[in-house]
Parts: structure tokens; sequence; C-alpha cells
């Protein structure tokens, strides 16, 4: 009778798996997320128009302005035609699982991509059971949260969790747990969808600064919560001041010779080398205000291939980025600081693209 | 722990397996230690209070035995009371108490020794009104005779410590549980499968409706001063659903979940919305409390037997304490208190059937000329009048901390949303109010509240799940599937406690 009953229980779930995943074969991979899906279902008309991609969280949603770096390429005869596809809270597992599903729309023009090394594998706990943390979670995504996860420094009892919670969100995504009224809302009900959020010059990017009193009702603490994380910032909390002292104590001990997180090296290469393979050329971008500490993230970027990395979140050289009057809180560039990280960052890619086009 | 937690979904099989592993003689252990382990999850203070009450109810009921005469025995059953609706008191009601000697004071300028605020923040046990009437039913039933005083701690500490139905209910009788769980009982696959499906029926009506009728619930409430008319109504109707769905989807996997173990345990809903008064909803709706009060309250009192005004208030009286029973704030009390006035005007109307065994004229024509289901709905819009008291605390608390700076009185509320209510030819906010989740969810709560109306009208007051299991096997299996698919895929998974948790 055990037996017939484990059987059963087998049995049904097995059944169920199979549904689920019939299910959600009708769904592209960024129905969880309604910036996401905004942003992407315009890149996906549009595709054919862009020959460069930014992907990652929202160190390149709300600060790489794509028509200030074209224009600087072209000026420097560099044909760039690109499109902001960063979304908020993508951490370097989200990025990756990001790039599979661009790989999977269709653009032969498409030849550089963009990616940040600007976190770990990270979660904001908040998004937990939510679509929007759910939809994307495969065996892929976890096998790459799976192996950073119990190589970093928090302690065994976080490191634990933060597993938990990774495998736990692919067992949602699995068997769609919870999921299937959004997903009918995305199929039947797009109103919900802002396409504002595509930016006003229609290149996915959109500074924090515009944010304000723009949220969608799913964001709606976060409403609050940018106020409130501007507010402290203008005043000169002093929490930015040691932020700052990490960031400048990690650039400063930072000899060259450490040791990276290979399973962060390994994500990205992997990433790197696909894309070579299709005739696609990665940049890493470093940027600054990082979540992660930099002495994680800065060997990581040092073990990227030369001619593809740039490097723009040393406080030493940008001290503009870590100030109030480039701020917007403690982790974001407001407008002002978008716009002069979006001509840095062009200044040191069109000599990498030029010595790229000159080796060809 | 919660029954919609990924911990319950572990600790379930692996206490069924042990439990059935053990041989008879050590299966008592094995519910003490799950009961122990379940409850003090929540905390391991209240895992110290729930051995209190075990330990002063064993005691009490052991010495009550001893005692050969009434006046001695009412000594220990008095020990009983004390301890139980000390405990009850002290964690639920005393901030209560305090607050209103305080306010009593202050009109006649007095002051209060106490320091404000100074209880508010104790932590309430969860469900220590359901621990503190289950057990004080055994000694008030050895007291009576009606149970014989259990000898055996271990069976005695099972009995408290059952965790299908030690924090939301049903309330059991040690006369229906003791005895069961003195049984030996061995997996049982029939057995098995008539209490997985019932729980699973208990966790489609939690997570798929009650979780997504919070929604707009939350909302009716937050927004008591905007919204008005139908749209309150409506809301209010919700509202009333929700807290069915919530409370009786818990009982059902409490249900389900012994049937599993072998335990019988009381049904605590029979289709309350198909009840056709007032008096026949209370023998629907939370059975255990309502014959809990019946039993040791009502009758205590006189009951029937009684003269007419007396029973009125007997009537009024015993739903007060019900209501104070579910909360310790006076819309509660008044909520209840309100289905109890309407309750004694029934009674007085139809005083002759009871009574005298004639109707009157009215009673009898209203009786005869309206058929089962105006019945129903009349009754259902009474109670949805009361009950819309019922939250209006917690939305108190919700608004007050969410605009500390504008705190509103709960007798605003009321009197905001009973106003808005009656204006019938507005639904104000419908839109906004309906939409706030989009149609497609709207429509997602309204159809799955049909599946459950529309079940229960086919299912009359049989069980469910002997239904199910008599079906022939593909019957039986598509109703399998697509009950775990609409709770796997359409359930709201957040955590979210019950709302009788708080009670």
């Amino acid at each position: 009778m055990l037996k017939k009953t484990v059987r059963n229980i087998i049995l049904i779930t097995i059944l169920l798996l199979v549904l689920s995943s019939v299910v959600r074969f009708f769904m592209p991979f960024y129905w969880g997320d309604s910036v996401q899906t905004v942003k992407y279902e315009y890149y996906k008309k549009h595709a054919e128009q862009y020959n460069a991609v930014y992907l990652g969280g929202s160190l390149e949603y709300r600060h790489i302005d794509p028509t200030i770096i074209d224009s600087v390429a072209q000026k420097n005869g560099i044909d760039l035609r690109s499109f902001n596809l960063g979304v908020d809270g993508h951490g370097i597992v989200q990025e990756m699982s990001d790039l599979d599903g661009l790989l999977s729309i269709r653009n032969p023009n498409l030849k550089y991509i963009f990616l940040s090394i600007s976190s770990e594998a990270y979660f904001f706990q908040s998004n937990l059971h939510t679509p929007k943390w759910i939809s994307w979670h495969s065996a892929n995504s976890t096998y790459r949260a799976w192996s950073i996860i119990p190589t970093l420094d928090n302690p065994v009892i976080f490191r634990s969790k933060y597993m938990y919670f990774f495998g736990m969100s692919w067992m949602e995504n699995l068997f769609n747990i919870g999921t299937v009224p959004d997903m009918l809302k995305y199929r039947f009900d797009k109103t919900y969808l802002d396409s504002s959020y595509i930016g006003k010059d229609r290149n996915g990017f959109y500074p924090y600064d515009y944010e304000e009193n723009h949220l969608f009702m799913e964001y709606k603490w976060e409403d609050t919560l940018l106020l409130q994380s501007r507010k402290r910032f203008e005043s000169g909390d002093p929490y930015s001041d040691t932020l700052n002292k990490e960031v400048l104590t990690s650039f400063t001990n930072f000899k060259g010779t450490e040791k990276p997180n290979a399973p962060m090296v390994k994500i990205c290469l992997d990433a790197y080398n696909k894309c070579k393979k299709r005739g696609i050329q990665v940049f890493f971008i470093l940027p600054p205000k990082a979540r992660t500490n930099y002495s994680l993230l800065l060997p990581v970027f040092n073990a990227m291939p030369e001619g593809s990395k740039i490097e723009l979140g040393d406080i030493r050289k940008y001290p503009k980025f870590y100030s109030i009057e480039y701020g917007y809180n403690f982790h974001h560039l407001n407008y002002k600081g978008a716009k002069l990280f979006s001509h840095e960052m062009a200044k040191q890619l069109v000599p990498l693209m030029k010595a790229q086009r000159d080796s060809l | 722990m919660l029954f919609n937690s990924l911990h319950f979904l572990v600790f379930f099989p692996v206490f069924c397996y042990l439990y059935f592993s053990v041989p008879k003689q050590h299966q008592w252990k094995i519910l003490v230690a799950g009961g122990y382990y379940f409850y003090g999850n929540f905390s391991p203070f209240f895992a110290i209070i729930l051995f209190v009450i075990t330990c002063n109810d064993f005691l009490a009921g052991k010495m009550m035995d001893k005692e050969s005469s009434q006046q001695k025995k009412k000594k220990w059953l008095f020990l009983s009371m004390a301890g139980n609706l000390g405990i009850l008191f002290t964690f639920k009601y005393l901030d209560f108490a305090d607050n209103n000697i305080r306010e009593l004071l202050a009109v006649f300028h007095i002051p209060w020794f106490v320091p404000e605020p100074y209880f508010n923040n104790w932590v309430v046990p969860v469900g220590v009104s359901f621990l503190t009437f289950q057990s004080l039913s055994y000694t008030i039933d050895v007291y009576k005779g009606v149970t014989k005083a259990e000898q055996h701690f271990g069976y005695f500490a099972s009995f408290t410590a059952f965790w299908p139905v030690m924090v939301n209910g049903p309330i059991e009788r040690a006369k229906n549980l003791l005895p069961q769980i003195k049984e030996e009982h061995r997996f049982d696959y029939d057995r098995m499968r008539l209490g997985l499906f019932r729980m699973a029926w208990g966790f489609f009506k939690k997570a798929v409706i009650a979780d997504r009728l919070a929604f707009y619930v939350d909302n009716l409430y937050l927004h008591y001063d905007v919204i008005s008319g139908w749209t309150t109504l409506i809301g209010g109707l919700f509202f009333f659903i929700q807290v069915y769905c919530d409370f009786s989807g818990y009982s059902d996997i409490a249900l389900g979940a012994a049937k599993v173990m072998g335990i019988d345990v009381m049904e605590n809903f029979k289709r309350p919305f198909f009840a056709k008064n007032l008096a026949d909803f209370w023998t629907r709706w939370h059975i255990s409390l309502s014959t809990w009060l019946t039993d040791y309250v009502f009758f205590y009192l006189g009951a029937y037997k009684a003269s007419g005004g007396k029973v009125i208030f007997n009537v009024i009286f015993v739903l007060a304490l019900c209501g104070l029973w579910h909360g310790a704030n006076w819309p509660m009390v008044l909520s209840f208190t309100m289905v109890g006035v309407f309750m004694a005007i029934r009674y007085w109307w139809q005083a002759n059937v009871v009574r005298i065994i004639k109707p009157s004229n009215t009673y009898r024509l209203f009786d005869k000329y309206f058929p089962d289901w105006a019945h129903s709905i009349i009754t259902i819009f009474l109670f949805l009048f009361c009950f819309l008291l019922f939250r209006v605390h917690t939305a108190q608390m919700a608004i007050n901390h969410a605009h500390p700076d504008a705190p509103v009185e709960w007798i605003t509320i009321a009197k905001t949303m009973y106003g808005n209510l009656f204006r019938l030819n507005t639904a104000a906010y419908f839109h906004e109010w309906m939409l706030n989740q989009g149609v497609i969810q709207f429509a997602i709560a309204i159809f799955f509240v049909a599946v459950l109306f529309i079940t229960e009208a086919i299912t009359g007051d049989s069980k469910i799940e002997t239904i199910v299991i008599s079906k022939d096997k593909i019957q039986r299996w598509t109703i399998y599937v697509l009950l775990l698919v609409s709770i796997v895929w359409f359930g709201i998974f957040n955590n979210t406690s019950f709302v009788y948790f708080q009670y």
C-alpha cells in the first residue's frame, strides 16, 4: 500500500510537471517582469535596428544612455546602434539567463553585447515567490547560482539559505507555482504594461530621476523607498562615506594577483565564448556604486579577456560618480551622473572597438 | 508552523512515517513530540504555555476523579478554569481591559497606575483560545461525569497537543479524541486517500480563494471612506467568503491530516452559506465553538427553558461572549452582539414555534412563501451586515500604522462603512477596487468562488472526499489533477497565516 501511495504521488507529480511545462512553453522568457516585458517586446519588434545591447541590472538600466554612446561612437566612425536591456534587480545569474533569452531572439545584426560585473548571486528577499523572480529560473540558472554561492564569504547559514531560495525558486518555476494568473494576465490583459519604461528616446534608458511618482503597482513600496533613499543620500548621510571608503580600500588594495572567484569567472567566460561563436563581441563593464564588494568583483573583472573590459568603478579615477551631485542614492547615479557615466563609457569603448576593427 | 508552508510539507510525511512505524504503546509519544514541535515552532514560549495548560488540567481531572463530592470536585474545576481562563485573560484580554479601565477612569479624571502602553506588545500565543477551550472542555466534562478522568499523562498530553486541531480548531472534546488516540493506528491506503483529498480541498479554499479575496478585502477596509454602495456590499460579501474559506480551509486540512493518522475529528463547517436562518447558520459555522458555547454556557444559563426575556438575554449574551472570544476589541464584540440581537428578534418572532408549538401567523407565511434560497440569501446578508465590523479593528490598526499622524477611531470606520453600505444607488470606486489586481485576477476569484459553491451545492451535506473517492478511476483522477492544478497554479503562496490564528 505504501508503494502504491508513493507510486501515485510520483505519477501525479510527473503529470503536473508535464502540464506545467506545456503551459510555460507558450510563454516568452521575460514575461514575469513588467518592465522587462515592455523592454524586450519593444526590442524584439525592432531587433534588426540594433547592433548592440546592454544587459544587467539597475546599474546599467538607469545609467547607460545608448543615445550618448551611439553618437560618440558614430563621431569616431563606428557604426553603433545600441539598446539598453538592463532591468532593475538583475544580478549576474539572471543576467546570464537574459543573455540566453536574448540570443534566442533573431537579430542577424547583433555584434556587441555588454555585460555587467556588478554582483554575485544576490536577490531581494521581497521578490521571492513573485513571478518577477520565479519566471526566469531554470536548471542552468540554478546551477550557476549554486556554483557561485558556496564560494562566497557570507556565513554558512546565509549561503545555505541562498542555495535553498534559488533551488526553491526553480521548483516554483518548474511547477508554475502560483504564477498562472500572471501568465494569463500577460496573455489576455496587457493593460498593466507601461511603455514609458522603454525610455524617452525609445532606447531602453530610464534614469531614476524619472521614476518618482511613476512606478508600477507591484513596485509601490519602492516609491517610498526610492524617495527615502534619495533624501538620505542627499542629506549627506555618513553611510555614503562608509561605502565610498570600502570602494577606495578595495581598489587601493587590489594588486592584480588576487585569485578570482572561479565560478563567476567561468560563467562570464562561458558567456564570452558562446557569443564569440556567434560572431558577437562581449564587453564587460565594471560599473560604479555596486552593492557587491569590489574586492570580489575586481579580480573577476581582471580575469576577463583583454580588449573586452570597461572599468568605470574606480573611485580614484571617477570620484564624481561617488559624489552627491552626480548620485541619486547610495547605489545609483542621477540623470546627470548617468550622462557622465555614458560619456566616460563611450570614451573607453571607442578605442576598444577601433582596435578590434583594426585587428580584423 | 503554518499548514500552508513548505515546512509543513516536510513535517507531515516525516511525522506520518514515524507515527506509523512505532509500536502502539509509543504512538502517543510521537503525537506529543509532533504537537510540541508543531506549536513550539511558532515560539518555544508557546510550547511552555501548552505544557502548563496540560499539567494544570491533567492534575485537576485526576483530583476530581479522586473526590467523591461534587462540592470538592468544584474546587478542582475552579483550579482548571482559573488556570485556563487566567492564561487566556493574561495574554489576550489584559491589554483590552487595561485600555478600557484607563478610558473609563479618564472620564472621571482618575489616574490609572499602569503606565501606557504596558501590555499591548505582549505576544498572544497562537490559537490560545482554541487550546484553552479544548482543555477546559475536558475538565468540565470530568466534573459533569461526561468523561472519565485520564490517568495517563502521556495520553492526556497527546490530547492537548494534538497538532491538527490545536491552533485553529475544531475545538475537540476529550470524549471523542482521547479514546481514538489510545487506539492503534496503522497506515491505511483508503483512509490516507480520504484524508489527503480533504487536505487538498482545504488548501484549495485557503490558497486559491481566501488569499485571493484578501486583496480585495484589504482594499475595501483601507479605502473604507471612499468605497460605497454596491462596492461595499460586494466587498463585504468577499470578506465573508474569505473568512469562510480561510477558516473552513484550515479545518479541512486539520480533519484530513487527522484522518490520515486514523483519527476522526468533528466537522467544523457544513455549508454555512446554505443556512436557512440565523440559528441554522450556527449549526453550520464554527460548529465546534457554537456547540461548546451551547453546552457549557447557554445550557448553563438555562437555554430555552428560561422565561422569554431571559432566553433573549441568554442568546445575546452568548453571542457577545462569542465575539469576545473572537477578539479583544469592541467592534468584534459588537459584531457578534448584533448577530445575537437578530437571533433574539427571530426567536421573539418565532417564539411560538419553540414554546407553544404554534408559530405566529407572520412567521408561518414567511416560512411558507419564501423559497429556501431566499431564506439563505436573507441569512447571508444579515451576517454580512454584522460581520462588516469583524475586520474593523484590524483595519483601524493598519490604517493608524500607515498614517500615525492622522489616527482614526474604529467607530469612525464603522459609521462610515455602514453609511456607505446603504448608498445602494452608487457603486463608488467599483472599477478601481475590482481592477486593482487586473481583470484576470478578478475573473479568477469569481470563477473559483463559483466552483466552490457549485461543488457545495452538488455534494450537499455529504463529505466531499467520500463522494470523490467513490467515483470511477478516470473521474477520480481528473478531479485529483484539476484540484492539484488549481492549487499549484492559482494558489497564493507567500506564507500568509490563517485569519483565525489571532483567536
